[in-house]
């Protein structure tokens, strides 16, 4: 839980769009430092980088006057931290992917990752999707992708017809990505590992990490997130 | 205070949780009992708890008080329920008729109760599997058993899963089972019943199919199913949470997590063992009704 990053160094694992990256610059202009790491490679590129953000800035979606309602920055220090947002399962192994991230890490530094969550035998048909997509060509990732949407859409609108049934009020879209990019990324996003909370934490815990913040996804289709802290040097 | 377990029985307010705990006892043999002491011993990651103080809050049969005993340490068991806690002592004149109070105590009580809570001290290992969502108040609850831990001790305990609408409808379930007269119970057990075993059948079909081998029921607790089932169509009161729910509850108290194992999301219980790193941050307060049960 912090106000804001200054000082910190925060290098973002996987930065994709560059809008959280962003979002840390946003948080303390004058003094946080941002690497920005591409996956796989691990290689720290200039900071400058992070500010083209070229798609989200062409489109407009993004505004540096917006409200940011994403709250999950908030558990990052004012100290280097790392930022790993859904991208650990894409590197196809995922322990592997977390012993080559804590090298970088000092004892009180913190993490902040989220890992899909193993659903069982769903997370099993949703990996054999994501494979044939990866292989397909463009008529048959058109229909993955567009009977993933119908599926995935109609237990949303499940969902939100309960919640209204219920007089809940609707519940809104978290991390700022449009529903679009959100359905391509999830349909295609291969290589895809899936994680139950208690590995993560067990693997983290064994390496001297202790868990700070913890946020379920109630065991449906979606990411679990962490962060911990470094309390001990390996 | 048992007057009041056994009016709130009869109210319908309160599952009979002792009495499905008096019909296990017969059940309860070696291997039910070398099981429990295997699952204490890989949650706690211990081999043994000799010179600890162990207190298994709502001890239900006392299975697990024994299991703690064997284990060598010292033991304090109560429950809300006074069958439960008949359950509990017939269980020790049985399995470890050698121990005398200071070595195993059985007691009535409630855990909403601060007087009782606190005359009991502090303890090396708290257990508190699948009771304080049985208390009516279960954070009020949590926040008492957070009191006993003792600076260094551990925290073993398992909440029912937080699954949203699924947890509201058995809620209603439940509530509806305990205020039923015995052919409505009967009519609710076996339709939970036949709910259950078309997903197991369905669960084991996928498996067939995809050639993996047949899994076993979990039984590394030492329950049975039947008694399994009625336990939990009858169990009411009843709260859940999500697992983060818990970790920051307990964490804001000082304690850090040291093993978590979930239910998937699923129907069931999440698993927590805490160690309490730093005194207290703040003082639950809590009046002294309710109780404990499982």
């Amino acid at each position: 839980m912090v106000s804001d990053l200054a000082g910190a160094r925060l290098p973002h694992i996987g930065s994709g769009s560059g809008l959280f990256s962003l979002a840390a610059r946003d948080s303390e202009r004058r003094s946080c430092r941002l690497t920005t790491i591409l996956p796989r490679l691990l290689v720290p590129a200039s900071s400058d980088a992070v500010m083209t953000v070229p798609r989200l800035a062409r489109t407009g979606r993004y505004s540096r006057d917006q409200p940011w309602t994403w709250t999950s920055l908030c558990p990052l220090g004012s100290s280097m931290s790392s930022f790993m947002w859904g991208l650990r399962p894409h590197w196809g192994h995922v322990g592997g992917a977390g012993e080559r991230h804590q090298c970088g890490e000092d004892r009180g530094r913190r993490l902040f990752i989220s890992i899909y969550n193993d659903q069982g035998a769903q997370s099993r048909v949703w990996t054999r999707i994501k494979r044939r997509y990866n292989k397909s060509g463009a008529l048959e990732r058109w229909a993955l992708l567009h009977c993933s949407a119908i599926y995935l859409r109609t237990g949303s609108f499940a969902a939100a017809t309960y919640r209204s049934l219920s007089g809940r009020p609707a519940r809104r879209a978290r991390r700022s990505m449009d529903r679009r990019n959100d359905t391509v990324d999830w349909v295609g996003g291969y290589a895809f590992e899936v994680a139950k909370p208690e590995q993560i934490f067990d693997f983290f815990r064994l390496r001297g990490f202790a868990l700070q913040r913890l946020k379920t996804c109630g065991g449906r289709l979606g990411c679990n997130e962490f962060v911990f802290r470094r309390e001990s040097l390996l | 205070m048992a007057d009041d377990a056994i009016t709130e029985i009869r109210a319908g307010d309160r599952f009979a949780f002792g009495a499905n705990w008096t019909e296990f006892l017969r059940l309860v043999n070696q291997d039910r009992i070398d099981g429990a002491v295997e699952s204490m011993k890989a949650m706690l990651t211990v081999s043994d708890l000799v010179g600890q103080r162990f207190i298994d809050i709502g001890s239900g049969s006392g299975l697990f008080s024994l299991a703690a005993r064997r284990l060598g340490a010292q033991v304090v068991s109560f429950d809300y329920d006074p069958a439960s806690v008949a359950c509990t002592a017939e269980l020790r004149r049985r399995y470890d008729p050698v121990a005398d109070g200071a070595k195993w105590q059985v007691l009535q009580g409630s855990l909403l109760d601060l007087p009782f809570l606190a005359s009991l001290g502090q303890f090396h290992v708290v257990y508190s599997w699948g009771v304080l969502h049985h208390t009516g108040d279960m954070w009020t609850a949590l926040g008492n058993v957070t009191n006993v831990v003792r600076p260094g001790g551990r925290l073993f305990i398992s909440i029912y899963n937080d699954q949203g609408a699924q947890s509201k409808l058995w809620t209603g379930i439940k509530r509806r089972y305990n205020s039923s007269g015995a052919l409505e119970r009967w009519t609710i057990l076996e339709f939970a019943n036949l709910y259950f075993q078309t997903r197991s059948l369905v669960a084991s079909a996928y498996r067939a199919l995809r050639g993996h081998p047949a899994r076993r029921a979990p039984r590394g607790r030492g329950m049975d199913r039947r008694h399994d089932l009625v336990d939990w169509v009858g169990g009411y009161p009843f709260e859940v949470a999500k697992p983060e729910e818990i970790f920051d509850f307990c964490r804001s108290r000082g304690f850090v997590l040291q093993r978590l194992k979930t239910c998937g999301g699923g129907l069931g219980c999440n698993e927590f063992v805490f160690r309490r790193e730093s005194p207290l941050l703040t003082e639950p307060t809590a009046d002294t009704s309710g109780g404990v049960a499982d």
